[in-house]
């Protein structure tokens, strides 16, 4: 089942880059409209139930606290979102007051965006009292578990949860879940295994540094990278490289 | 130095205060002492002049008056003269006239400078003497008082001589004053022997405690005797005598005068006894009276002594009070100037003067606190101008703008990639430097902002530069004003390493010590010679600087923390550059 969501901001650009950039139905969501202006909105509003509405704030003829308070003096099912470039107390307090579901900033970032439209519509599979127990095969987590470990394998120096997140169009909870059950394995434990091995293989070239290996593979503190090293191969980066060394003379 | 000069100063002051009135005092004071001595001292001469003359005329009038009494009685007189006629004794003229000798001979014991008396009746040959008994004339060792009798004047009753003679072949001569009293009722004349000697050591006795030299003289002024036991002093007052009696007739006129002799004034204190034909003198040398004085003279030295040394005492207390005081002045003066402001304790009021300078003290702290405020806040209202005016670009249509590119991009790449993310950490930059400035944040967050800022500049410069932390673990709560990292890693990054053309490092400490937090951004870029370093100092430290961030970073450290919390730069050319400073731990 899909929820209906209407997006209301004064440029259309914005409006239009949200429609159309975002996984919105692979994450069980139809745009059912795009407005300029809370006005439109509202009068949508009054003809057409819908579920979620993400708006603005600043616009001209209705700005978007208005349109926020006659949600939720008028349409109290209907869940809203806020849109805004730039934090003002003025807003939040509104936004509280209106229990806006959420608040976002302007550039929106990814996976702020797939995690709040996620708790919205895990909200919503509550109320409607819906499991949505993915009825897709398992190849489809194979695949995303084949995407994410491909992801850290070439971007193991600046990989975060949230980075991949992204790249497979889930919020960052949902991916760190679902990684650990489908591969046994936690998210950081696997990106510290690639770290490692790849310190382990450039340890053994003498031309880097143990700092440059440090750099290398994400370290930012050469003392957390020899400390993490130890934990892994319960020898320090010095003693494995002087390990490797005495045993390639031996050969 | 400055103390020593007040010092001094007011040591002479109190020195003239009390100086002065003790000096007149004292002045005064010796004034009567010495008038109240030469008093005394007049006083105490008469006396002795009368006690010496007492003591004469006793011992002389009683001997003579009882041996003239003897003769009255007609048989003893009888007998007397019987036997100095040789005649026949009867018995009861031999008992008398020995009870007559016992009778002369105790009257000359009973005063011991009386050495002997004779007993001589006119037309005889012979004469009687205490010593000896009777004797003759032309045979007896004293000779010469014979003729000085024969010679006198027959109405002259009484007279005195000065004679030399020896008692005995074998002893010295000795000086007498001698005696002549003629007798009343028969022809004869009594005479009394007095041993000079024994006669000083008598006058001797009789001074007063001015210790006054005495004389005695005879009518022709001769000296008859005197206690002065250096002859000298005897012939010049004898020779004064001389000069003056000439000149002036008596010796009555001289008495209770000054006079001069070889240099040294004498009071001259004159007593005439005209029954005997003899004057006393006394001299009291006037250095006699002066030195009187020297005890006094010395109790008030050491008044003045002890005066001074209090004074030096209380000049020093007072002044090194008055320059503690001066230095806590100047302390709280320098403190409040630095940018502590001290508290300060009015002090027990002493004078009007420290009301003043109370009040002028609390006026200063309190003008120092207000310029302080108000430079504060003409800081405060810089930097909120500063933010109006990137206000005056809308924050909305920054980031609706910043939107529209993030979309643009994920439009062209359909993923996000590279481009998203330089637009997102840009975007969280701009919000984090848009707050305001002068609210605290916690390392942890200024941590994030800054390596957000790092991958941003990574993009541009690729692997130019290296960065790593080294941050003390338990230090991410601790809360600092924002913004005080970035400028400086910029700063290595834009002016150490940019101009390199190798990788450069750079390395960000953060680390606790005492009460303090480190920070420190280490680069071995390409480092600056000490002009470089002077040079960069002044800047940050010029008021007119405004768009280095260093400046920024300095001047918020100092206005928030005081200047011992300013920048630090070191560096050596060629190999690094090390920025720091430190903060309070509680502050």
């Amino acid at each position: 089942m899909m929820y209906s969501l209407i997006i209301v901001d004064d440029e259309v650009k914005i409006r239009e880059g949200i429609a159309n950039l975002f996984p919105w139905e692979q994450n069980g969501f139809e745009i059912k409209g795009l407005f300029s202006n809370g006005k439109q909105a509202l009068d949508y509003l009054q003809k057409n139930p819908t579920d979620v509405v993400m708006t603005d704030i600043q616009m001209p003829v209705m700005n978007g606290l208005e349109l926020s308070t006659f949600i939720a003096n008028e349409f109290p099912d209907t869940i809203h979102v806020f849109l805004t470039g730039y934090q003002d107390f003025q807003y939040m307090h509104t936004a509280i007051l209106n229990h806006a579901a959420d608040y976002l900033l302007k550039p929106i970032k990814y996976e702020e965006l797939l995690t709040c439209i996620e708790n919205i519509r895990n909200k919503l599979d509550k109320k409607n009292n819906i499991r949505t127990e993915p009825s897709v095969d398992s190849s489809y987590y194979g695949q995303i578990i084949a995407r994410v470990q491909e992801y850290l394998k070439t971007n193991y120096r600046t990989a975060t949860l949230e980075e991949a997140a992204v790249t497979v169009n889930l919020s960052p909870n949902y991916l760190s879940k679902i990684f650990k059950e489908k591969s046994g394995m936690g998210f950081s434990d696997y990106l510290n295994r690639i770290r490692m091995e790849k310190a382990a293989e450039l340890l053994k070239d003498i031309s880097y540094k143990h700092y440059e290996i440090a750099d290398l593979i994400g370290y930012d503190n050469p003392k957390n990278f020899s400390r993490a090293f130890k934990q892994y191969y319960h020898v320090t980066p010095r003693e494995f490289r002087d390990q490797n060394l005495g045993s390639k003379e031996n050969r | 130095m400055m103390m020593r000069r007040f010092f001094l100063k007011r040591f002479k002051q109190f020195l003239l205060v009390t100086l002065i009135p003790t000096l007149l005092l004292s002045a005064v004071f010796l004034g009567f002492q010495f008038r109240s001595s030469i008093r005394n001292m007049t006083t105490e001469s008469a006396n002795t002049l009368i006690r010496v003359d007492d003591n004469i005329t006793n011992v002389v009038g009683s001997s003579v008056y009882q041996y003239e009494l003897l003769t009255y009685n007609p048989r003893l007189a009888l007998s007397l003269k019987k036997f100095f006629q040789h005649d026949d004794f009867t018995y009861s003229d031999v008992v008398l006239l020995n009870s007559l000798r016992v009778l002369l001979g105790s009257v000359a014991q009973a005063h011991d400078y009386i050495s002997s008396i004779y007993l001589y009746l006119d037309g005889f040959d012979d004469f009687f003497s205490t010593t000896k008994g009777f004797q003759s004339i032309a045979g007896f060792s004293d000779q010469d008082w014979f003729p000085v009798y024969q010679q006198m004047d027959n109405q002259k009753r009484f007279w005195i001589t000065n004679r030399t003679f020896k008692e005995y072949s074998y002893i010295p001569p000795t000086q007498y004053i001698t005696v002549f009293q003629r007798m009343s009722n028969i022809s004869g004349v009594i005479v009394l022997n007095i041993d000079i000697s024994d006669f000083t050591r008598t006058l001797n006795n009789s001074t007063s405690i001015n210790q006054e030299y005495l004389y005695i003289l005879n009518e022709d002024m001769q000296i008859l005797s005197s206690n002065d036991s250096g002859a000298q002093k005897s012939q010049l007052f004898q020779n004064y005598l001389i000069q003056h009696a000439v000149q002036n007739g008596t010796l009555s006129n001289l008495s209770n005068t000054w006079i001069s002799m070889n240099g040294h004034r004498y009071y001259l204190e004159v007593r005439n006894n005209y029954d005997y034909g003899i004057s006393y003198c006394a001299l009291t040398p006037a250095s006699l009276i002066i030195s009187q004085q020297y005890f006094t003279l010395f109790i008030l030295l050491s008044i003045f002594l002890c005066y001074c040394m209090i004074m030096l005492f209380l000049s020093y207390r007072i002044t090194k009070r008055n320059f503690q005081k001066i230095s806590d002045i100047i302390q709280v003066f320098d403190n409040a100037e630095k940018g502590t402001l001290p508290e300060w304790h009015t002090p027990l009021v002493a004078d009007e003067y420290d009301v003043i300078l109370d009040n002028v003290i609390q006026v200063f702290l309190k003008s120092t606190y207000l310029q302080r405020e108000l430079t504060e806040k003409q800081y405060q209202q810089q930097l909120a101008e500063k933010t109006a005016l990137q206000l005056q670009i809308n924050p909305h249509f920054l980031f609706n703008t910043l939107q529209t590119l993030d979309f643009q991009a994920l439009k062209i790449t359909g993923h996000p990639g590279t481009m998203n993310r330089t637009i997102q950490n840009l975007s969280d930059i701009l919000k984090y430097s848009l707050q305001d400035p002068s609210t605290m944040v916690t390392l942890q967050d200024e941590l994030i902002y800054l390596k957000k800022y790092i991958e941003i500049q990574k993009q541009r410069y690729g692997n130019q530069f290296i960065i790593y932390f080294e941050i003390q673990e338990d230090l991410p709560g601790f809360s600092i004003p924002r913004l005080l990292l970035q400028p400086l890693v910029e700063n290595s990054i834009s002016h150490g390493i940019a101009a390199l053309n190798r990788t450069g490092y750079i390395k960000v400490r953060i680390y606790q010590h005492k009460e303090l937090i480190h920070f420190a951004v280490i680069d071995n870029g390409i480092g600056l010679g000490k002009d470089e370093i002077q040079h960069l100092y002044e800047l940050i430290n010029s008021e007119k600087s405004k768009n280095i961030g260093l400046t920024n970073v300095n001047r918020r450290l100092i206005l928030q923390y005081g200047s011992k919390y300013a920048l630090h730069i070191q560096s050596k050319k060629g190999l690094c550059t090390r920025i720091s400073f430190s903060l309070p731990l509680k502050s």
